[in-house]
């Protein structure tokens, strides 16, 4: 673009990206190449560089690229896949750049490749256990099947799933029973044979109270198969079971989107105070000593007489009374910094008056 | 039989309620002690035990309040007996430290000095009972 040197200048050590293009690192049958671009930090390709495939190795030791040189050209590259097979693929790439740049850090591209699978030899089997015969026998070759089921009749589906000729194990595999009323799931998980031969065993005697929850009525059966390697998840219709089942329970109401109930904060209650009076009876009886102590020491005969009205005096007794009133505003509300602050002043005050007055008043003592 | 009048510690009163009784009762012993006190102690001891009598009927007046209406606020009632408590403690050392009866125990340490130890301790004392009262 504009205004950007395109042209890196060429210091030793630009260092470079590679960079997957147009999802191409999932390949299909309608997206065949892998494409990549090699940028500069700025992102623009790297002209003169050639790429080629090392190696595009998967679990099983297959290649879905050939060992080769890469087409394309002046940064951005492309590589038909040889042959399509399913599954999770490290290519590993290998560039020749022109001198002053530095190899990407990660050359190595995952390349997934997705197929689709068929299902291929179905039996959708229904067999009356008590009586032993069989209900039903179908290969679904025809679409999905209606049958009719009670507490007495088992359930065998097998199945496999191919890809091409070969067969498959998927990562998911389920079959699901949806209640056409109700609209109820049952899931089963369909589990493989070491032939690669999946089996739905189903016995309702046992399977209506622990899997249905002993809900009868219509359902759809449905085989629903997904794994990454698939290009999208397959759904298919096998069959319409009509499950009877004798005292039928009702489903339990659904009452997730139902409004819940409403939750009213209850607040913090606050604790039980004394009634006023007691507290104002209280507070009176705790000043009421005070007084007593006054009235006491007026009997002993205690006096401030002998006081003297000296400078130290004036400001000692000045800067206690200047500290109670800093306690009386620190209680009304002032915070410790400006209580303390002006604490700190008067403290200093106070502390060389008193200390001036009562050395003079021990040396007057001394000396008497 | 005539009991000896020995001049000693105890005084004449002591020996009457010996000599009459056997042993002193409870009732003789606090009235003695009263006695003594009243005559012995000095007035500023004398003032300075007043005002312990003071801080201590006020502790008192707070624990029987909490008792009654409950603890909450805790902190309030805790700072409140604390400060009665700190002060009867720092009274005590004031007494302690102005006996005459003392000056050996306390050589360095002159009346003044303990007044001025007794300001500080309560100044700071009150600064933090204010902040914990809450």
């Amino acid at each position: 673009s504009s205004g950007i040197n395109a042209e890196w200048p060429l210091r030793p050590g630009v260092p470079t990206h590679l960079i997957v293009l147009d999802n191409s690192a999932v390949i299909s049958e309608s997206q065949r190449t892998l494409k990549v671009s090699l940028v500069n930090p700025l992102g623009v390709t790297v002209k003169d560089s050639t790429a080629k495939i090392i190696s595009a190795k998967g679990s099983g030791g297959q290649a879905i690229f050939t060992a080769g040189p890469m087409s394309g050209g002046d940064g951005t590259f492309e590589v038909a896949a040889s042959e399509l097979t399913r599954g999770v693929f490290t290519a590993e790439l290998g560039f020749e750049l022109p001198s002053g740049y530095l190899a990407p850090d990660n050359s190595v591209v995952k390349v997934k490749c997705v197929l689709p699978v068929e299902l291929k030899d179905a039996t959708f089997k229904l067999i009356d256990v008590d009586d032993n015969r069989i209900l039903l026998n179908n290969d679904l070759s025809g679409g999905a099947v209606q049958g009719k089921a009670d507490l007495s009749t088992r359930l065998i589906f097998d199945f496999s799933l191919a890809d091409g000729a070969e067969e498959v194990t998927l990562h998911q595999v389920f079959v699901r029973f949806t209640n056409t009323k109700t609209k109820q799931n049952v899931f089963f998980i369909a589990q493989a044979d070491l032939k690669k031969k999946y089996t739905i065993d189903l016995n309702f005697r046992s399977a209506a109270a622990k899997s249905f929850g002993s809900v009868g009525g219509q359902y759809s059966v449905d085989l629903i198969v997904g794994d990454a390697t698939l290009p999208q998840a397959m759904v298919i219709d096998v069959a319409t079971l009509n499950l009877e089942i004798p005292d039928s329970k009702e489903p339990a109401a659904d009452l997730s989107k139902q409004a819940k109930p409403e939750i009213t904060h209850l607040f913090r209650q606050p604790e039980k105070r004394p009634p006023q009076a007691i507290s104002a009876v209280f507070t009176g009886l705790v000043l009421l000593p005070a007084l007593v102590l006054l009235i006491m020491w007026a009997k002993l005969g205690a006096n401030i007489s002998n006081i003297q009205i000296s400078l130290s005096s004036i400001g000692f007794h000045g800067g206690l009374l200047a500290i109670i009133a800093i306690y009386v505003n620190f209680f009304l509300g002032v915070n410790m910094f400006t209580t303390v602050k002006c604490l700190a002043g008067v403290a200093v005050v106070t502390f060389l008056c008193g200390q001036r007055l009562l050395s003079s008043i021990a040396a007057a003592k001394k000396a008497k | 039989a005539v009991v000896s009048t020995q001049s000693g510690h105890y005084g004449r009163e002591f020996r009457d309620m010996v000599s009459s009784v056997g042993a002193p009762s409870l009732v003789d012993v606090v009235s003695r002690l009263y006695n003594e006190y009243n005559t012995k102690t000095p007035q500023k001891l004398k003032i300075i035990d007043a005002y312990l009598g003071y801080i201590m009927i006020t502790g008192v007046i707070q624990f029987v309040y909490c008792c009654l209406v409950g603890t909450f606020p805790f902190n309030s009632f805790l700072s409140g007996f604390i400060s009665t408590v700190a002060s009867f403690v720092l009274g005590v050392c004031l007494r302690i430290q102005s006996n005459p009866q003392n000056t050996a125990v306390f050589k360095d340490i002159t009346v003044e000095r303990a007044f001025a130890d007794f300001i500080f301790a309560h100044c700071v004392l009150h600064l933090v009972v204010l902040n914990f009262i809450g």
